[in-house]
């Protein structure tokens, strides 16, 4: 039995696809609104040096790529360097993508390289020990509705447990997790950003799984 | 009787994903109604799924967002307009080509007025000497420069006590200063060395490789 090949997932944030109409962009893109760039025509323009490309480019995968570093790091500074870092990259090697693989996970790709560096550099299991909320705490309250208006800071209780329980991760796992289930990429697409077998996503999937249900524990089986 | 055998827990896993191609999810989806037990684990996921879209991370302000992109502008910027590795920049390079020109065309015109001149007659060279290979030196520590601390019991037995073996820089012994009088066979075998590297003038020192035979091999 094999996995089907689905090139993309739906994103929850509806993040636009190479190829898809993009949503209005902010003023930074001086682009015609009426025509939709595919992202090889906008790195095409980049290596022109073209201002508008790049704006359009970084608007298109910047909240991906920052929500990707986030998650592998557990530290908003530290995934902002890390989105910096990944696009510094990627612009500067323009002449090294040949197009066998999407920008999409060519970016991923190097972003969460970029994370997984800084993180070994940062000492993120360090940052996510202090003073956070216990994932096992019997007191926490469970998952609010969005008519609460508590849900701000529940949402931020449940990021923070979250947080903690991906740093219990070993790093080829949570990256693994957090390329599928952060940036919805379907088990080809991460086993091409990691290099991986689809077999080997499918395994590490499981046991980050395994371990991030053990490691949330009541407060996952409250979260219905 | 069941129709299918039980999915692994990764397979399992994809029918949640919707990563499984269509004959296999529809046995999968056989095998769940005949199993309901299993439905709980997939529930687990699903949650699991839930939590995450449930506690997205912080989105950055516009404001962070500009910032961040004027700092990439600027490093890109700086990449592209970062010099080539060539170690003299463009003006000491074109300045140092008309030197070079200038040289060569000197010495053209030298040989070729040497060329013209009658020659007296061909002129023995003694062979200049090569420039001795510089000599190295192996600084060694001293007795008085290790201090040890501690010692693993498993490593006693490999700790070497006593005087030095010896004191102050080890002078490797140049090509030149070494002389090869005379070869003679191995008294214990009778096998001949052989010699390797005998140019002195290239700064190859002797080689003198003795074969041994098994018989011979001494631990």
């Amino acid at each position: 039995m094999t996995p089907t090949s689905s090139p993309h997932r739906p994103s929850a944030e509806q993040q636009p696809t190479p190829g898809s109409i993009s949503p209005p962009m902010p003023a930074v893109s001086t682009l015609s609104p009426l025509l939709v760039h595919s992202d090889e025509e906008l790195l095409a323009r980049c290596a022109t040096g073209a201002r508008e490309a790049l704006d359009e480019l970084f608007s298109r995968y910047r909240s991906l790529a920052f929500r990707v570093a986030y998650r592998l790091l557990g530290s908003e500074a530290d995934a902002l360097d890390a989105v910096q870092e990944g696009f510094v990259k990627v612009l500067t090697h323009l002449d090294s993508f040949q197009g066998r693989s999407t920008f999409k996970t060519w970016l991923l790709r190097v972003v969460s390289n970029a994370a997984l560096d800084l993180g070994r550099q940062r000492g993120r299991r360090e940052l996510l020990s202090l003073d956070g909320p216990e994932a096992n705490d019997n007191d926490s309250p469970r998952l609010m509705t969005g008519d609460d208006p508590a849900l701000g800071l529940e949402r931020e209780d449940l990021r923070h447990l979250l947080d903690q329980a991906l740093a219990t991760l070993p790093a080829a796992q949570r990256r693994t997790f957090v390329l599928h289930a952060e940036a919805e990429l379907s088990y080809r697409e991460v086993a091409e950003v990691m290099g991986i077998s689809i077999g080997t996503v499918m395994s590490r999937l499981y046991y980050a799984r395994q371990k991030l249900r053990s490691h949330l524990g009541r407060r996952l089986a409250l979260n219905t | 009787m069941k129709s299918w055998n039980a999915p692994s827990p990764e397979q399992l896993a994809a029918f949640v994903d919707g990563e499984l191609d269509a004959t296999t999810r529809a046995s999968v989806a056989v095998w769940l109604e005949e199993n309901p037990e299993a439905v709980a684990e997939l529930d687990a996921q699903r949650r699991l799924e839930r939590l995450v879209h449930a506690s997205p991370p912080p989105e950055p302000s516009e404001a962070e967002w500009a910032a961040m992109l004027d700092r990439i502008v600027l490093q890109t910027q700086v990449h592209a307009d970062a010099p080539k590795p060539v170690p003299q920049t463009r003006r000491p390079v074109a300045t140092s080509r008309r030197l070079l020109v200038l040289a060569m065309t000197a010495a053209a015109t030298v040989l070729i007025a040497l060329s013209l001149r009658p020659q007296p007659g061909p002129e023995v060279v003694p062979p200049q000497p090569q420039p001795v290979v510089a000599i190295k030196t192996l600084p060694v520590a001293s007795d008085e420069d290790v201090e040890i601390v501690s010692v693993d019991a498993a490593d006693i037995q490999f700790l070497v006590v006593g005087e030095p073996p010896m004191r102050g820089l080890v002078v490797l012994a140049a090509p030149g200063d070494v002389v090869l009088d005379s070869i003679e066979p191995d008294p214990t075998d009778g096998m001949m060395p052989k010699t390797m590297g005998m140019d002195m003038n290239n700064g190859n020192g002797p080689m003198i490789v003795a074969p041994l035979s098994v018989a011979s091999s001494r631990p």
